[in-house]
Formats: structure tokens, C-alpha cells, sequence
């Protein structure tokens, strides 16, 4: 987050990557962790002999060649990133790339189809008639906020939620008339607490840590065959497991618009308040403070994304059937 | 910037940064303060006027054929998002 932010928003950062790199971004972990069969592909070998100026497969932006010699590593300024480091470093490998003969820096064959790896998220693929939606958190101000901590109010944390069709009818009453209402099911409803959407970070939340939640849809108005429909939810959890002591305690308002013959969403926007205690504060995130106010703000993500990265519960939050 | 970056921003409600107290609780009434403060800026999603590749072969084989270095961001999950 932090690298995308203080690095990645740069403007002379993003046009020397623009005019003069190939850019990737990319799961390290997926690298470092990946099955002993995997390693053997050539795509790993690739990737673990560029990174050896880097001693290793790890986290950070790095400046590499084709033919995989590595040549700089980019990010600075640890723990505050600093763009103006980054971008001096990268010219410096821009200009140690053009000191390279062509055939030194490019040669590289093509990759064919059994050199690459093989990823489960590759195929992550939601049924058609999913509805995507945008989350995005961000902490209020509050005291003792320091930039190491990721919880800082000038950071925000991005991640998707998706719908099934099944969870699109289930917030919506049966009969779409004004007053109507209904309670959404628990599984959905606890579904924005289990999978981190309402605060910063990743808590190891379980189901049984959610001691109280409520959510209620209510159709307000009818207008030329659309409803408008208002969310009100509330959630308090407690976790007690060796892995997460987190508490969390807030409410959500929202509100959509819905074909009433279809009943299907034209928009929906969610907005979240509450308090957040890390419970344990960890010494590579958190500074001062283990409660801090966070806001989360939902919406329909604009169809026909490219390179869009996948809802961060993609593995155990959604069907397998969906990685096919 | 990315149409995407355009669209998504717009449908999260664009909006100046105003540092504000948290409300005790969210309530109809400071639904829009509270949405205008979480909502990302413009400037947040800048990154994306950058042509990420998710597919490293392919990254390779583009970066050999314009004869570019390749710039790789490594970070736990997505680094464009989830983190």
C-alpha cells in the first residue's frame, strides 16, 4: 500500500516507467512459495535468476533486463518510500540498461506454453452474472497516527467484493413495493466483516467471532419500473483466537437502484463507519494506537476491466468451481 | 489516466480531501462527510496510467520486442490492490 501511494502515484515516477519500462506487478509470494514442481518451469528460473542481485525472491520494484540480469533495485527510503529515491535509481538503471550490448540485454527466448506456471488465480473466473463491487477503506484521523502505520489516514486499502446472483435477490425483498423490507441472511451480511471489508489491514476473523450483526433492506421508493432500495446494517465481533484479537464495532448505510423487472442493480453504494482495535499491534504495521476510526465505501466496479487484481479472499472466500 | 481509473474514481464519488473527526456513529445525515472522506482521489489511482503486466512471459517477450529493462513491483498479494 504504501509503495503504491508514496511511489507508484508519482508523477515522475509513473513517466519514466511509461515512456522507458515494461512494467509487472506481481505476487512474490506466489514466486517464493510455489510448489517444488513449479520451480522446475522456466518462468521461475527466469524470475530467481534476475532477482539474485536482489538475494532473492522479495518484496520491492526492481529494474531488470529481457535476458533477466538484474540491474537496480528501485524503492528507498524504507519505511517512508520515497518517489524522488526511486525515481534517481531508476534513472540509474535506465542508464546502465543502454551500457548493455543489445544481444546482452535482450537474449531471451520466447516462452512456450510449458514454461510458464501455473497459478490457481489464473482461472479465477465469476460467473457472468456476478456483480462486482469496489471497496475501499481508509482510517479517520486520530491520535498518535504515524505514516509507518498502515492504518495513517492518507493511506486507503482497495479489494473487491462480488456477488453471486444468489446474493444480489438475497438483498432485495421479494416483492420490490414501497415499505417492503427484509433481513439479509447472516452469511451475506457477516460477509463484509469476515473478509476485512470494513476496516484496514487482514484480521483472521472466524465466523463465531461476530457476536451481533443486523442488516436490513427497505425498497423507499417506485418510480417508472425502478425501486430504490436503502441498506442499514450494523456488526460487532470479537476475535479470541492465537492468530487474532481484533474487535470491531460499526454501522453501514446504503442505498441502490434496482430494475424492478429484472431486479437487477443499475448502482449500489455502501458506506461503513466504526472502530477497529488490531488487538495485537504488530511491530512492521502499527505504531501507537490500537483503535482507530475506519471508514469503507462500496460500489459497482465499471465492467470490462483489464489487469483487474482479484478479491484478496479469492481462495477461500468464493467457490472453487469459479477456478476452473 | 486508464477510462477504468476515470469511471471508478466518479463512481466513488471524486472529492477534495477534508480532514475530518470521526462521527460518533454514520447517520443519513453525515453519510455524504463520511463517504467524501473514504472515497479515493483522483491522484490515489494514479499508478494506473501504467500498463501493469500480470503475466510475466508475456512482460518479457513485449519488453525484448521494444527493447525496454522491465520494471517489476513484487509485493505480497496484488500491489495494485488488496494491500
Amino acid at each position: 500500500m504504501k509503495t503504491r501511494q508514496l511511489v507508484g502515484n508519482d508523477p515522475a515516477f509513473i513517466k519514466l516507467v511509461t515512456e522507458h519500462c515494461i512494467a509487472v506487478a506481481a505476487n512474490d509470494v506466489d514466486y517464493s512459495h510455489a510448489p517444488d514442481d513449479q520451480k522446475t518451469k522456466r518462468e521461475f528460473q527466469w524470475l530467481a535468476e534476475a532477482m539474485k542481485g536482489a538475494n532473492g525472491i522479495h518484496q520491492g520494484i526492481y529494474l531488470v533486463t529481457p535476458s533477466g540480469q538484474f540491474l537496480q533495485r528501485i524503492d528507498g527510503g524504507w519505511p517512508l518510500y520515497d518517489p524522488k529515491i526511486s525515481v534517481k535509481k531508476l534513472r540509474e538503471g535506465l542508464e546502465q540498461y543502454q551500457t548493455l550490448d543489445r544481444s546482452e540485454r535482450l537474449q531471451c527466448p520466447p516462452f512456450a506454453t510449458a514454461d510458464r506456471m501455473e497459478f490457481e488465480w489464473h482461472n479465477f473466473a465469476p460467473p457472468a452474472d456476478s456483480l462486482d463491487l469496489t471497496v475501499i477503506n481508509r482510517s479517520f484521523p486520530y491520535e498518535g497516527a504515524d505514516k509507518f502505520d498502515i492504518r495513517h489516514p492518507s493511506y486507503f486499502k482497495t479489494d473487491r467484493l462480488i456477488l453471486t446472483r444468489e446474493d444480489q435477490l438475497a438483498l432485495l425483498p421479494e416483492n420490490l413495493v414501497v415499505d417492503a423490507a427484509i433481513e439479509v441472511n447472516k452469511n451475506l451480511r457477516d460477509r463484509f466483516l469476515l473478509h476485512n471489508h470494513l476496516a484496514m489491514g487482514h484480521d483472521a476473523w472466524w465466523s463465531e467471532h461476530v457476536k451481533n450483526s443486523e442488516m436490513t433492506a427497505t425498497v423507499t421508493a417506485v418510480n417508472n419500473g425502478v425501486a430504490t432500495v436503502q441498506y442499514s446494517a450494523t456488526w460487532k465481533a470479537k476475535a479470541d483466537s492465537k492468530w487474532s484479537t481484533a474487535s470491531y464495532a460499526g454501522n453501514m448505510l446504503g442505498k441502490a437502484q434496482v430494475n424492478i423487472s429484472s431486479r437487477t442493480f443499475s448502482t449500489l453504494e455502501l458506506v461503513a463507519l466504526g472502530e477497529h482495535d488490531v488487538g495485537e499491534m504488530r511491530s512492521n504495521m502499527h505504531r501507537n494506537a490500537t483503535t482507530t476510526p475506519v471508514g469503507m465505501v462500496a460500489g459497482i466496479t465499471p465492467p470490462q476491466l483489464e489487469n483487474q487484481p482479484l478479491p484478496s479472499n479469492w481462495a477461500h472466500g468464493y467457490p472453487k468451481s469459479w477456478r476452473k | 489516466m486508464h477510462s477504468y481509473t476515470i469511471t471508478l474514481v466518479i463512481a466513488l464519488c471524486f472529492a477534495p480531501t477534508l480532514v475530518v473527526a470521526a462521527p460518533d456513529s454514520l447517520t443519513w445525515q453525515n453519510y455524504e462527510t463520511v463517504k467524501s472522506h473514504v472515497a479515493p482521489k483522483k491522484e490515489d489511482f494514479a499508478f494506473k496510467k501504467v500498463d501493469w503486466h500480470m503475466d510475466l512471459p508475456n512482460a518479457i517477450h513485449e519488453a525484448t520486442e521494444a527493447d525496454k529493462p522491465l520494471l517489476l513491483w513484487l509485493y505480497f498479494g496484488n500491489p495494485q490492490g488488496n494491500c
